[in-house]
């Protein structure tokens, strides 16, 4: 229980043979946001701001920040469900489309976004085998029997027991639910994973299932991960850098290693020393308080 | 991981409740009737064959007769033909456009939605019975302007109500899914959005049929709808009113008889067969 609380960190070094990594994702002058657009081009609401990123193939970026600082809009922005007002979003160098619709088939299947209610993601209606089945055809053509040897596979990959194709998702846990939403992501066979919040609505435990899971298939399907939180240790714990945003613009950015001492801007302090600590022995320290200690012996 | 034994299965691999199985038989046995009518019914609907009127059953008429004396099991027999007929086609065909229109709004929006919405709104603001009359009055009285009359009526509230309950489902995460995926409207539409819709759009059909059902008599009964000596259930209803004080079989038997086809639909609905999901594995 313990260990899934605080995940340990991550050896920034683990993936350093990986000479000269090559941006997947890169974001440049992004400017979005909601409501009519004005004159100057630019929504009414403006949630983010200039916001640069670059994104390295392989390796996993967390955006971090308090409720309403835009990083879940950047995942709509990027993934083209939400038009950005200025900027660009470019993958391998090619420039998408600012929405869905004006990105290829390809493009749309080399990212994918999965989201934080697994309850809500999945279709109440339909049978986890069909749910899985659906990327399979429209991005790959797959049908019959080849199909459904690929669902059979991706569950297998998610660590699920093939006999789970036939229930229907409210017949699921919600660990079992994320699976299926990340299996689906999957089934794409993606480049890039937007992951907006998605061990949010887990335990503890269920959630650092969740997160070896995601850095077990890293490693395996050679994934990049785009992974927001505000959970500042399931960052620690997945992430190789970390981007901090502030009411819609990205305020710093540095290796996770560095998060706990090397944080320069005064919010990203205050966000990483928010964060509540196990301290699991401090029962025994207050033996050691001496105050304590003279009011034990009186009584 | 162990599974329970699976469910017993029906023919068709389709699971059905006994209420469920009542309500198909009398819709079923009101359908047969409708096509069978002229066949089964023992006397010419507009034959007067009895000089009492509001006569009481007996072994020559079986469910009396009328207040001019004409046999009421013939007349029940061929109303169920326009009855049946005439609401079940426009229910239909009301639904099929209301909710197919409505489903369409909600995913498309924007404009779309807002101009389709009004012209909708619109057209529910005139009151049935006039549009009928106007409907009638320009193109005269036939069974095929009385079904599309009524259907042009009843689509826009089934259009609101699918509307609404598209517009729910279409902000879930599984629709926001299927668009990032790249999906075309009319797939959105089939398979994410109208299985959770189809529940409540069902029970909104049933009502709206029994609604039509008394639309018609209405119709029927201003001599828009249809013409005598051919009267559907509500008219004969509306007719024959006038013997209710004497307990007079002539209004009773046709009220029996839209009341056990209306909660049919409605029992039927609410007990649809659902299908067996194949979980042997």
């Amino acid at each position: 229980m313990i260990e899934a609380f605080h995940p340990k960190g991550r050896d920034p070094n683990a993936r350093a043979e990986n000479a000269e990594p090559q941006p997947i994702l890169k974001v440049s002058g992004l400017t979005a946001g909601y409501g009519a657009v004005g004159s100057d081009g630019l929504p009414k609401f403006v949630i983010l701001k200039d916001i640069d990123l670059e994104l390295e193939r392989g390796r996993s970026l967390g955006v971090i920040g308090e409720s309403g600082s835009g990083k879940s809009t950047l995942a709509r922005v990027i993934a083209g469900l939400l038009p950005a007002a200025k900027g660009s979003v470019a993958m391998d160098g090619i420039t998408l489309g600012h929405g869905t619709r004006d990105r290829s088939k390809q493009e749309l299947r080399k990212l994918q976004i999965v989201f934080q209610l697994a309850d809500t993601a999945l279709n109440p209606n339909k049978p986890v085998g069909a749910i899985l089945s659906r990327p399979l055809t429209f991005y790959h053509g797959m049908s019959g029997q080849a199909r459904e040897a690929e669902v059979d596979r991706l569950l297998d990959l998610v660590r699920l027991p093939k006999a789970l194709k036939h229930r229907l998702p409210g017949e699921l846990s919600g660990g079992q639910k994320q699976r299926i939403n990340f299996a689906r992501a999957l089934a794409a066979r993606p480049e890039l994973i937007l992951c907006d919040e998605i061990t949010s609505a887990l335990d503890t435990v269920v959630a650092a299932a969740i997160l070896d899971l995601l850095d077990e298939l890293q490693r395996e399907l050679g994934l990049t991960y785009m992974f927001i939180s505000h959970d500042l240790s399931t960052v620690e714990a997945v992430c190789d850098r970390v981007a901090v945003m502030y009411q819609g613009e990205k305020v710093e950015e540095m290796p996770t290693s560095r998060m706990q001492s090397g944080a320069e801007h005064p919010y990203s302090k205050l966000l990483i020393s928010s964060v509540p600590k196990l301290d699991t022995g401090w029962l025994d320290s207050l033996g050691q308080d001496r105050t304590f200690a003279d009011a034990a012996d009186r009584h | 991981m162990t599974m329970t034994a699976p469910a017993r299965k029906g023919h068709f691999g389709f699971h059905v409740n006994a209420v469920g199985i009542i309500g198909a038989a009398i819709i079923l046995f009101w359908m047969v009737v409708a096509i069978a009518a002229p066949w089964i019914s023992p006397y010419p609907v507009g034959q007067i064959v009895d000089f009492d009127y509001y006569g009481p059953i007996s072994s020559q008429f079986w469910f009396g007769t009328d207040y001019l004396g004409r046999d009421m099991l013939s007349r029940v027999l061929m109303g169920a033909r326009y009855t049946v007929g005439i609401s079940l086609a426009s229910v239909t065909i009301a639904c099929f456009i209301g909710v197919t229109l409505g489903m369409i709004a909600a995913v498309i929006s924007g404009w779309f939605d807002a101009i389709l919405s009004r012209f909708l709104d619109a057209l529910n603001s005139i009151p049935s019975l006039m549009f009928g009359l106007v409907v009638v009055a320009a193109v005269g009285s036939s069974i095929s302007v009385l079904v599309l009359t009524i259907a042009v009526l009843y689509a826009p509230g089934s259009y609101r109500f699918a509307r609404a309950l598209a517009v729910n489902v279409n902000a879930m995460d599984f629709v926001t899914v299927a668009r990032a995926r790249g999906e075309g409207t009319l797939y959105t539409i089939r398979e994410e959005i109208f299985p959770n819709i189809i529940g409540p759009v069902l029970a909104d059909f049933g009502l709206r049929f029994v609604f039509i059902v008394l639309l018609l008599s209405g119709l029927s009964f201003l001599g828009l709808g249809v013409q005598p000596p051919n009267a559907d259930w509500g008219a004969l209803v509306r007719e024959n009113i006038g013997g209710l004080s004497f307990g007079a079989p002539a209004v009773i038997v046709p009220s029996i008889a839209i009341a056990s086809l209306t909660i049919s639909v409605n029992m039927l609905i609410d007990n649809l067969p659902q299908r067996i999901r194949d979980r042997s594995e």
